[in-house]
């Protein structure tokens, strides 16, 4: 089966110290692949190289069997990402940031079909012609899940998306996740959150010093398993 | 670019910051166009009031010629009027500079340089200078018009407006989900650089349509004061798409924007200003010529004057031959030799401010603001040489009318109405731009254009590629 991200002895060094050593992983589509580890573990890193934002030191980081070249704009029609915090336009609404940063990825989307999309993506109807400058930290999310969505793309990126929501925006959150994997997307999410990324994910892997030490199914393993797994690594 | 453009402005009309201060500038540029056009007004109004009078003065020597001399007053004015000596005392002709319509725009040397001359024969048009001439690039003290709103306050709106077009998705967290949109924040920034140009065109645009509506300008020059206007805007943005290209923070930007403002604006000018060498004594310098040649020429002996003025005008013996006055043989070879002597003197001072004004020009290529300015005041007809060429033109008037007179006077024969009538008339010296005037201005602003484009281009690609 053909992977949709493959990341070949990957490396990113920055002067003396390896951020990222010889990674090398691939992700089919329909997988959610949760990276875990300590702040400087290497996850940001690793999506960093596949969004193209640096330019690996070594190795190769390819989706859809394309190499990322930093710059190049090929691989980009393929993925989406939603960061950590997602800051969009404060005085523009819901509908209108969505309409702009779909339009900048080539498409068009009537007012219906965006009100649709942040619907899927969970923001309440009141919310939509509201200026971004009101929306609390979920609620943005939700938008950037949306821009997520309407883009179509094949591969998200997550760097810690549920980092700072409520437990009920981040099981809604979770269902999107796996909506969206259902539907043959693949994801490569960075987080902290082991209990989410247990039970969102259909493998995890643990990051330890720019180094994948474990890669694991969450069919195998339960959340305080995981939790004992990561605490040794961490600490080993 | 279409999506970007329509985002912008709906981001622009939602700033309150941007649309106040554009708001702002608006209502700054209306004033300054309000204070140009009071000046116009004002000096036209004075013209008004110095034409009228001096037509008056006309009709009351026309009537003059046919007095009643049956009284004692009447044959004084029949005399007077017949008499062209004391018809030109009496008439004191006028001459003036007509304010240009784009004068009210660019006010140039307008408010420091004399735009009317009263020629009476013993008046001499280089000894009315108002005020000495102490800074020749006038950028240090330039009036509230709309050429001072353009040059000094419109860079600093387009430095406000653009100083973060790159560096603010940076710095407010969207520049990585704009990345993964497919387009670069190259293009984004240009479109965004470029929309931004479009509202400070349209202001400039704007105020400079209602500028040469109200003070009547003609098309031609209208045109030329929008290209000029249009080419300093692209100069300023070509230097904000240099810098904020750097890849710098939005705060480290606008400082290096706001310092390239105060070098080009103020330090360079001024600089080549204290270069300059002014003619601070030129005022004295006439003054002394006046006292002079009044003095040593009033006083000679009336023998020694009169084969002293045969032999600048050996033509005229035939008349000295008829008439032998030797009184009005002195008044006569006074006004000859004082004019003479003082437009002498006036027209070297004056051919050394035209020079020294020909040798700033000479520093475009490192002063592109004054490069502009000049191009704006050539325009209005308001630079110095504008003034130099217009008071050149009135002495030499003034030098025509007095041959006809003393002639006359010298010769006893009698002015008539129609020849009273049929003196030559005033022409103002004809203004415009040179081909030559229009390139040594355009030519080094755009040579700053392209380097600063090619270097803005040039990191930008820099920028772009270590992002990466």
């Amino acid at each position: 089966m053909a992977y949709t991200l493959e990341a070949v002895e990957l490396t990113k060094k920055y002067n003396s110290t390896t951020a990222l050593d010889r990674l090398t992983l691939s992700i089919q589509p329909g997988e959610i692949f949760c990276l875990l580890g300590q702040n400087g573990a290497g996850k940001t890193t690793t999506i960093h190289l596949f969004l193209g934002f640096t330019q690996p030191s070594s190795g190769k980081a390819l989706i859809k069997e394309m190499e990322v070249l930093p710059g190049a704009s090929d691989t980009k029609k393929f993925i989406a990402y939603i960061p950590e915090v997602v800051q969009l336009y404060g005085n523009l609404n819901g509908i209108e940031n969505l309409d702009f940063f779909s339009r900048l990825a080539g498409f068009k989307y009537t007012d219906e079909e965006l009100k649709g999309l942040l619907k899927i993506a969970g923001l309440q109807e009141e919310a939509h012609n509201k200026r971004l400058s009101t929306y609390s930290k979920g609620m943005r999310q939700k938008v950037g899940i949306a821009i997520a969505l309407a883009k179509n793309a094949d591969v998200i990126f997550m760097d810690e998306p549920t980092s700072g929501l409520d437990p009920k925006a981040t099981a809604e959150f979770t269902t999107i996740c796996r909506d969206l994997a259902a539907a043959g997307k693949s994801i490569l999410m960075a987080t902290h959150d082991i209990f989410n990324a247990v039970n969102v994910g259909t493998r995890i892997g643990i990051m330890k010093q720019g180094v994948l030490v474990h890669t694991l199914s969450t069919n195998e393993i339960t959340a305080n398993e995981l939790q004992k797994l990561y605490m040794e690594t961490i600490y080993e | 670019m279409k999506n970007i453009f329509t985002y912008e402005w709906k981001l622009f009309i939602r700033n309150r910051a941007m649309l106040w201060s554009w708001i702002l500038m608006l209502g700054i540029g209306l004033y300054a166009i309000y204070y140009g056009w009071s000046f116009n007004d004002t000096q036209l109004q004075l013209i008004t009031k110095i034409d009228t009078a001096y037509q008056a003065r006309i009709q009351t020597q026309l009537q003059r010629f046919s007095a009643d001399t049956t009284t004692k007053e009447g044959k004084a004015d029949y005399r007077n009027a017949h008499d062209a000596y004391m018809n030109e005392w009496y008439t004191r002709p006028m001459v003036w500079k007509h304010p240009q319509g784009l004068q009210a725009l660019s006010l140039g040397q307008s408010d420091n340089q004399p735009f009317y001359y009263n020629l009476w024969i013993f008046n001499n048009v280089y000894n009315t200078r108002q005020t000495e001439l102490r800074n020749p690039d006038k950028l240090l003290a330039g009036n509230f018009d709309l050429s001072f709103v353009i040059i000094f306050l419109l860079p600093l709106l387009i430095i406000a407006y653009s100083y973060n077009v790159v560096s603010a998705d940076r710095e407010d967290g969207l520049a990585g989900l704009l990345n993964v949109q497919g387009i670069s924040q190259r293009a984004i920034a240009s479109v965004r650089l470029l929309f931004r140009c479009c509202v400070v065109l349209i202001l400039a645009f704007t105020l400079s349509i209602v500028g040469v509506v109200i003070n009547g300008v003609a098309t031609t020059t209208a045109a030329g004061w929008l290209g000029v206007s249009v080419l300093y805007i692209l100069f300023w943005f070509s230097l904000v798409y240099w810098l904020t290209a750097l890849g710098k923070s939005g705060a480290v930007t606008a400082l290096k924007l706001v310092s390239l403002w105060v070098v080009l604006l103020i330090m360079i000018p001024s600089l080549l200003n204290s270069l300059q060498k002014v003619n601070e004594g030129a005022k004295m310098e006439i003054a002394e010529a006046n006292r002079e040649y009044g003095s040593k020429i009033w006083g000679m002996d009336k023998r020694l004057l009169a084969d002293t003025f045969l032999l600048v005008k050996p033509e005229w013996k035939k008349h000295f031959m008829l008439k032998n006055d030797t009184n009005e043989l002195r008044s006569v070879a006074y006004a000859y030799f004082t004019m003479h002597n003082m437009n002498r003197v006036g027209r070297e001072i004056d051919s050394v401010a035209f020079y020294q004004q020909s040798h700033v020009e000479r520093f475009n290529y490192i002063n592109p603001v004054f490069a502009i300015q000049l191009l704006y005041n050539k325009l209005a007809a308001t630079e110095l040489n504008n003034f130099i060429v217009f008071r050149e033109a009135a002495s030499a008037y003034q030098e025509q009318r007095y041959e006809l007179i003393a002639q006359r006077e010298l010769s006893g024969e009698k002015l008539t109405p129609a020849s009273f009538q049929a003196y030559p008339k005033f022409l103002q010296p004809p203004t415009g731009l040179a081909s030559s005037d229009w390139l040594g201005s355009i030519i080094p602003v755009m040579c700053f254009m392209l380097i600063a484009l090619v270097l803005g281009n040039y990191h930008s690609k820099k920028n772009q590629s270590h992002e990466k």
